[in-house]
């Protein structure tokens, strides 16, 4: 149990910066998910919490001591790498009880956290294996049990699951929810899967070319973006740029009662497809022409042409529309989030 | 097809012959005992030149403990010397690596005869010329390149990752290079151990220069018998000299493979 | 400013740099400064340019330069030919690898001295050849098969120097060939290429800096080689290695410059042939990459 605090970290590769003034805390215990398109900086934060590269700029806190400028082998803090990078010389148990060894525990302690461990990770038996004779599941089982034999207070996860087939996914992440809960470790996961991290995250972390964008609960995330980019990477969305105004949107020549928000002026709401309903053309409602229809698993894609605007319904009742009909839209506008709009927009 | 077959085992039998039966011509002659000069085979077969080879006189075995000692001592040293040097230009961007990388390749452009000459003078000056450690410290830069190109190589392949998963593991700096690096570094090492060997091993010129006569190895005992001299001594003498290198390349692998074996799985 | 990670490669390089620098290049350098004449032991302290003046006058230079040229390029254009063709055998045989290995291990173990008194014991007119020859009947006396050594055309030094480079050439063509043959070479047969094509208009060209590489480090090798040449070349004209050296032995102590000056127009001659295949690599990979 750790709480983490970085403040004002800035790291630059070459001039470039990879991240740009980042501050966040994590609580004791919480599981936070680093989230980010690729190159957005996310394992450039562990590698900077795990202590393999320092920081440009910025501390890093870890229960009140300031860890900054301590080396990765002195911090109480681990990490699992995307690769899982077990020692190919070395067999299944001389792997996790490496970090150890280093360590210089007693030769008894070791053997028994050994044998400990590979209970736990339901790894019976293949202690004597060698890593090249282990499946992918298994050697990233032992990965994670290497770096839990030096009980860490801080465990960081570098995309752990994305080297697996589906099912042996599935296993895992319920295996790393079981040992977060049991151990109680601070846990950073980074990952590039939205799903992975709104099913694991306590909270989850937004990088957008080495910034913050946005820190929240999964829901708060998913239903509440704080901006275009933060919206797009959990889910598709409907950007519709108009007026807000005492309780009021307008866009398009339409009107909307939406609740009322502190926020006004120029805006660009963002409404999630499957929080548009096509139904059959009302008077007060958009309406609009089918454009396009896809059925993606159980669910159908709808576009409507609502005057200049592109809608996208996703729903899964949609069997009988065809293109070229005649619909109105359904919006639920308590789900809708609205930014402020940007020069670009 | 059957043609192109044939063809292909006449192609590599007759690499094989022009590689093996220099070797039958030798070992005939090693057993020779007299040879008319326009006979085909020898007239008597016997151990006179082995006999020979073996005794005090022919100092062939002080010769080879000369040998094998300086190429051992110099490939332990060129190991040492260029494992970290491999790791440098392999790992890190620093400036001035273009000119270094070229400096490190020096010893295979520029001819030993130019090196040899002009460092003599400075040798005989300092003491060294004549000596065991004046001959070790001329064969220490030619092996040097050999053992730096493969080990950046290596470095190169392997990235920091491994590195800094034993930090990540709480290794110290030589506990990482025990544990983790080392496992990784050993084919490395079969190969570089032999090329160093034995390019310190055939090294004639500059032990001559250097040693100035006082420092016997297998090149400067054989090197007058090339165009002069006992044809069964001199066969026998370049036997034993390509056996001994041989044997020693097998004992170096034999060494490292046993290690190498679960390595190889995840080396390149 | 210079990062940690610098210093830190400063410090892994600099045992063996220094040993480099001043075991290796400090003979060079050496070397250089006494070809200015710099000689104290007899009284010569003045730098000056004038025994590269006397060298390149004299009439055996262009002679010696010429053979050595001849020597050098001779055996590294037939060892590269045939290393670069016969690598390319190896890799469309089914051969096994061990025996591949075998192929290039082996003349490892076996230096120039050893290669030379073998080739001696069979082409000399001694040698089983001649006397192969003269029990078929095919020559009537020793003494009229050719003379491969002690001559003008160094047949025999050629010979001596390609036994051991064929291979080296081989090996370093065929572990590039082998990458590329097996990321390309299906590519190029389901583009319809018949071998041949698949080799001068795929593998060759890929694998030129490679085999420019080795045919440099072959020539360097040849041109600045001493013993073989030495053994047995001509009497006339000496290689420029050999003639540095009989000027170094000299009993007149003001041949030593000379000798010097020789070692330097050899040592360019390697550091040019390394430096045309730098640059031909270097176009090579810049039009790839």
């Amino acid at each position: 149990m750790a709480k983490i605090r970085l403040n004002d970290l800035t790291k630059t590769y070459q001039g470039k910066p990879a991240i740009e003034k980042i501050s966040m805390e994590i609580e004791a215990g919480e599981l936070m998910a680093l989230v980010g398109h690729s190159g957005c900086g996310k394992t450039t934060m562990l590698r900077l919490i795990s202590g393999l590269i320092q920081p440009d700029q910025g501390s890093i806190w870890i229960d009140g001591l300031d860890v900054t400028k301590t080396k990765a082998e002195k911090r109480d803090v681990v990490m699992v790498f995307q690769e899982n990078l077990l020692f190919p010389h070395l067999t299944v148990a001389e792997n996790i009880a490496f970090g150890m060894r280093m360590q210089r525990s007693p030769r008894k302690k070791r053997m028994d956290k050994t044998r400990e461990l590979l209970d736990l990770m339901q790894l019976p038996d293949l202690e004597k294996r060698y890593p090249s004779q282990l499946s992918g599941g298994q050697q990233q089982r032992v990965a994670l049990a290497r770096v839990l034999a030096l009980e860490p207070k801080v465990l960081l996860l570098d995309e752990p699951l994305s080297n697996l087939d589906p099912k042996l996914r599935d296993d895992l992440r319920d295996l790393i929810l079981k040992l977060h809960k049991d151990f109680k470790m601070t846990t950073i996961l980074v990952t590039h899967d939205r799903d992975e991290a709104m099913m694991m995250a306590d909270r989850i972390a937004v990088l957008y070319y080495g910034k913050l964008l946005q820190m929240d609960k999964p829901i708060n995330i998913y239903n509440k973006p704080v901006s275009r980019e933060v919206a797009s990477l959990f889910g598709q969305c409907n950007f519709i740029p108009g007026l807000l105004k005492d309780g009021v949107f307008q866009t398009e020549g339409y009107r909307f009662r939406v609740p009322a928000l502190k926020r006004g002026g120029r805006v660009e709401a963002c409404v999630r497809s499957e929080h548009i309903k096509v139904v059959r053309p009302e008077n007060d409602r958009p309406m609009g022409v089918i454009t396009e229809k896809k059925y993606v698993g159980g669910q159908s894609i709808i576009k409507v042409a609502v005057g200049n605007l592109i809608f996208i319904a996703r729903g899964s009742n949609y069997f009988d529309l065809e293109i070229g009909n005649q619909v109105g839209l359904d919006i639920d506008w308590t789900l809708v989030s609205f930014n402020g709009l940007k020069n670009q927009a | 097809m059957d043609r192109s077959k044939a063809l292909g085992h006449i192609v590599l039998v007759s690499i094989l012959l022009v590689l093996i039966l220099p070797f039958l011509v030798l070992i005939i002659w090693s057993f020779s005992q007299g040879w008319a000069s326009n006979a085909l085979l020898p007239n008597e077969f016997g151990l006179r030149g082995w006999r020979y080879l073996f005794s005090q006189q022919s100092r062939m075995l002080s010769s080879l403990g000369m040998s094998i000692l300086i190429s051992l001592v110099v490939t332990g040293f060129g190991m040492i010397l260029s494992i970290p040097a491999g790791k440098a230009l392999g790992l890190y961007i620093f400036p001035g690596k273009r000119l270094i990388e070229l400096l490190v390749l020096a010893p295979t452009i520029i001819p030993t005869i130019a090196v040899g000459m002009g460092i003599q003078i400075a040798f005989i000056r300092y003491g060294l010329a004549d000596t065991l450690l004046g001959v070790i410290l001329v064969h220490l830069p030619l092996v040097l390149p050999y053992g730096i190109r493969i080990f950046a190589s290596i470095y190169k392949a392997l990235g920091t990752k491994w590195e800094d998963q034993a930090k990540i593991l709480k290794a110290n700096g030589w506990q990482r290079f025990w544990f983790t690096s080392l496992p990784f570094l050993y084919p490395g090492m079969i190969s570089a151990g032999v090329l160093m060997f034995n390019v310190s091993f055939s090294q004639y010129f500059l032990t001559y220069l250097i040693g100035g006569g006082k420092i016997m190895t297998l090149p400067i005992l054989l090197f007058p018998f090339v165009n002069s001299g006992d044809r069964v001594m001199a066969s026998g003498l370049s036997l034993i000299f390509i056996l001994s290198s041989l044997i020693l390349m097998l004992i170096i692998e034999r060494v490292i493979t046993d290690s190498e074996e679960k390595t190889n799985v995840y080396y390149l | 400013m210079v990062s940690r990670d610098s210093l830190k490669a400063y410090l892994y390089l600099t045992p063996a740099l220094s040993v480099i620098l001043i075991f290796f290049l400090g003979g060079f350098i050496l070397a250089f400064i006494q070809s200015l004449g710099y000689f104290p032991a007899i009284g010569q302290e003045d730098l000056t340019f004038k025994y590269y003046r006397e060298v390149l006058n004299k009439p055996e230079f262009f002679k010696s330069l010429s053979y050595t040229f001849y020597i050098a390029l001779l055996s590294t254009t037939i060892a590269t030919v045939s290393g670069t063709f016969l690598a390319y055998y190896l890799l469309r045989t089914s051969v096994k690898k061990s025996f591949i290995a075998f192929l290039y291990k082996f003349p490892i173990a076996v230096p120039h001295l050893v290669v030379a008194l073998m080739i001696v014991f069979i082409l000399s007119q001694g040698g089983i050849l001649s006397r192969l020859l003269l029990k078929g009947g095919l020559i009537s006396d020793t003494a009229s098969f050719p003379a491969f050594f002690y001559t003008q055309n160094a047949l025999g030094i050629i010979l001596i120097y390609i036994w051991k480079e064929i291979p080296f050439v081989t090996f370093m063509v065929y572990t590039v060939m082998r990458n590329i043959h097996t990321k390309l070479g299906e590519a190029a047969q389901n583009l319809k290429a018949s071998p041949g094509q698949v080799f001068f208009h795929v593998i060759l060209p890929l694998s030129m800096p490679s085999i420019i590489s080795a045919s440099a480090l072959v020539f360097a090798y040849s041109f600045g080689a001493f013993e073989v040449p030495y053994l047995l070349g001509a009497t006339y004209p000496k290689t420029m290695p050999v003639w540095a050296y009989l000027n170094f032995i000299s009993a007149d102590l003001s041949a030593r410059p000379i000798a010097m000056v020789i070692n330097m127009i050899v040592s360019l001659v390697c550091a040019v042939s390394i430096f045309i295949y730098y640059l031909s690599a270097k176009k090579y990979l810049r039009k790839w990459s």
